[in-house]
């Protein structure tokens, strides 16, 4: 594991993997900041300027996006109560105060120094739980893998709010597209209606570029005007040290954030907001003066900050060790590794050590490199979300398009990006969730080739699932996740009834 | 918008996809035992919960059970979200990238990228005939420079260029 660790480390310190770490955070700030592009916008742009690259490069580069998008988005928090990503939403009801107090530069510095170490804690947590994780692979099977994509399934689907019907819809018709094309377990083709180019099946890059580039931007031209709704120009930033400072003054509120971000970031489907969330209002219970929060408390900025970075190690564990991402950021991140011949899974962890730590070690770089940049840059980044989408629109169209084509030099995979931002477009403004289309998407093959291996191994019993107690127990989770919504309602009923009786 | 309208439009998107969802049920059906195992259960499950979803979208007594058992709570969900949006814009912002694409697939990217950029900015984004040239000129080359030069990837030519 060290020798992985170190060889990752020479391969950072060369003249291309800073260039490429640079770019991924330059891009990653940028992406950041702009509300409604974040990273997994990111990803999906610039996967195929990766393609001719070595997946260490590669990784480098999205390594460089994941560990700066936050911090990028927390600028624009703070400067212009404006949250760049959903999860820095819990960073504006202390962090615009702050700014409107004159405070800015204290809260940026603050933010950066939280976001930076949360990201290093984050990574600290994966490193030490890999070489368990290894092992708990090992005990996984074909049955288990199925029950395992049932869970991230169901449990995405919970996590998308009051949406969970149509979460669940989502996914099924996610899965549902996942069955175009060859059928690698019983051979033939299948819903190719005897177009040549979906024999292959649907192309993940293509389609992700279209549910969420394409999608964003047809929202964008909708919706007109600027990026950011309540822009402000008149940002000044002085004091970063102040925020700094408070920063290592607060440690428990440090580990107590990044604890949370990188245990929730592990869980599939709950993600950067809720974790922030929480890491904030665990941060209020825990202080001797709650009702300064929401007034410009420098530790409400700290707390969600130091989560939303330390959660990229967490749900970097599920996505590499059990091929299952935990969010569409990282479903997305799967589609990479699979366009660079790596499949994601038990083997990853067993077979590529070398490229797990090179992501890992660029993970942890990028947080602080991302914040030394973030601090010389946060006046101008707020600016970009000045721009008028008008502006920011064909540019992006054009060159998700044109990086769609390069990839395989199929003008196919442009239509398809075509449709899937049609798709992406029509699924928010009807309020299907994306994120559980994209996950089973990507987890369909995964899906069917588990199920019927298990199947086979069960000589052709379904009880396979149920005699093997992970399995069970993976299904029993998911029964129980499924049936969360119902069983709440049942228990507020009962106690609605109880209070009534009183 | 009348209160029947805005009824029809809530329903509208699960009916779209209920009619989808047995589409590819019977889809799935022709094809062998084996190879439509898979397809026919998530069939039926995306049939089952696209059925919930109409019922629950109406704003009848089943539909607000339907829609408390899913989301854990009693709700009174008004009209779906972004129903009251403009159609005709959300037309337009779709009709863009499609007639950018179908462009591209006649004369290539790198002579309809400065054509669409100039063109939305201007009728669009209402912008001045300035900015639309700065924007034209601007991602095009950086297009240019970024896929053709540096990465060295082909640019589609479309088929009028493509020999």
């Amino acid at each position: 594991m060290l020798e992985s660790a170190t060889s990752a480390l020479a391969l950072l310190f060369t003249m291309e993997g800073v260039l490429f770490l640079g770019i991924g955070v330059v891009v990653g700030l940028l992406f950041g900041a702009i509300p409604g592009l974040g990273g997994t916008t990111a990803i999906a742009l610039l996967i195929p300027l990766t393609y001719g690259m070595q997946p260490e490069t590669a990784f480098t580069l999205f390594g460089g996006v994941m560990g700066s998008v936050a911090f990028g988005g927390s600028i624009s928090a703070i400067l212009l109560n404006t949250p760049g990503i959903p999860p820095n939403a819990a960073t504006c009801f202390d962090g615009f105060p702050m700014a409107q107090q004159g405070k800015a530069g204290a809260a940026i510095g603050a933010a950066a120094t939280a976001s930076s170490l949360g990201g290093l804690i984050g990574v600290a947590i994966l490193i030490a739980v890999i070489p368990i994780a290894k092992e708990i692979v090992l005990l996984f099977g074909p049955p288990e893998f199925f029950a395992l994509a049932m869970l991230g399934l169901g449990a995405i689907a919970l996590s998308t709010g009051g949406h969970f019907l149509r979460g669940l819809i989502s996914g099924a018709f996610g899965l549902a597209l996942a069955f175009i094309g060859f059928d690698a377990v019983n051979g033939g083709t299948r819903f190719t209606g005897g177009i040549e180019y979906l024999f292959d099946g649907i192309q993940i890059v293509p389609a992700l570029t279209g549910l969420f580039a394409i999608a964003e931007m047809i929202n964008l031209t909708t919706k007109g005007g600027i990026v950011a709704s309540e822009g402000r120009a008149d940002v000044k930033i002085s004091r970063v040290s102040d925020g700094v400072k408070a920063v290592f003054r607060n440690l428990p509120t440090l580990l107590r954030g990044s604890g949370i971000g990188a245990f929730i970031g592990a869980v599939p489907g709950v993600g950067g907001t809720v974790a922030s969330f929480i890491a904030y209002a665990a941060t209020v219970q825990a202080s001797k003066n709650p009702e300064s929060f929401g007034k410009g408390n420098i530790l409400g900025v700290i707390a969600p900050e130091s989560a939303n970075n330390a959660k990229d190690g967490g749900a970097l564990i599920p996505t590499l060790a059990f091929g299952i991402p935990g969010s569409a950021e990282m479903a997305i991140f799967l589609g990479v590794l699979v366009l660079h011949g790596l499949e994601p899974g038990p083997l990853m962890l067993l077979e590529h050590e070398g490229t797990v730590f090179s992501l890992i070690v660029a993970l942890a770089l990028a947080a602080v490199i991302a914040s030394l940049i973030g601090l010389a840059v946060a006046r101008y980044l707020a600016l970009v979300t000045l721009l008028d989408v008008h502006i920011l629109v064909p540019a992006v169209v054009s060159i998700a398009l044109v990086g769609v084509f390069a990839l395989h030099s199929r003008f196919g995979d442009v239509v398809v990006a075509l449709v899937f931002g049609v798709i992406g477009y029509l699924m928010m403004r009807f309020d299907y969730p994306r994120i559980t289309a994209v996950i089973a998407l990507v987890l369909g093959e995964l899906a069917e080739r588990s199920y019927h291996q298990s199947i086979m191994i069960g000589d052709g019993h379904i009880t396979i699932f149920f005699t093997r107690w992970i399995s069970l127990g993976l299904l029993l989770v998911t029964v129980l996740i499924v049936l969360t919504p119902a069983l709440r309602l049942y228990l507020n009923s009962r106690r609605a009834t109880g209070v009534r009786a009183r | 918008m009348s209160a029947t309208r805005s009824k029809a439009l809530n329903l509208l998107p699960p009916m779209a996809m209920l009619a989808f969802s047995i589409g590819f049920l019977g889809w799935a059906y022709t094809y062998g035992e084996r190879a439509q195992q898979m397809p026919v259960l998530v069939g039926w499950i995306m049939s089952v919960l696209c059925a919930l979803d109409v019922v629950a979208s109406s704003r009848t007594r089943a539909g607000n059970l339907v829609r408390a058992l899913f989301a854990g709570t009693r709700v009174d969900r008004g009209a779906v979200k972004g129903t009251g949006k403009p159609i005709a814009r959300s037309v337009v912002s779709i009709l863009w990238p499609t007639a950018f694409i179908s462009l591209v697939a006649v004369f290539g990217f790198l002579p309809v990228i400065p054509v669409y950029v100039f063109l939305f900015v201007v009728l669009q984004g209402r912008k001045s005939v300035r900015q639309g040239l700065a924007a034209a000129t601007f991602t095009t080359a950086l297009t240019f420079v970024l896929f053709k030069l540096a990465l060295g990837y082909e640019v589609y030519q479309g088929l009028l260029f493509s020999g």
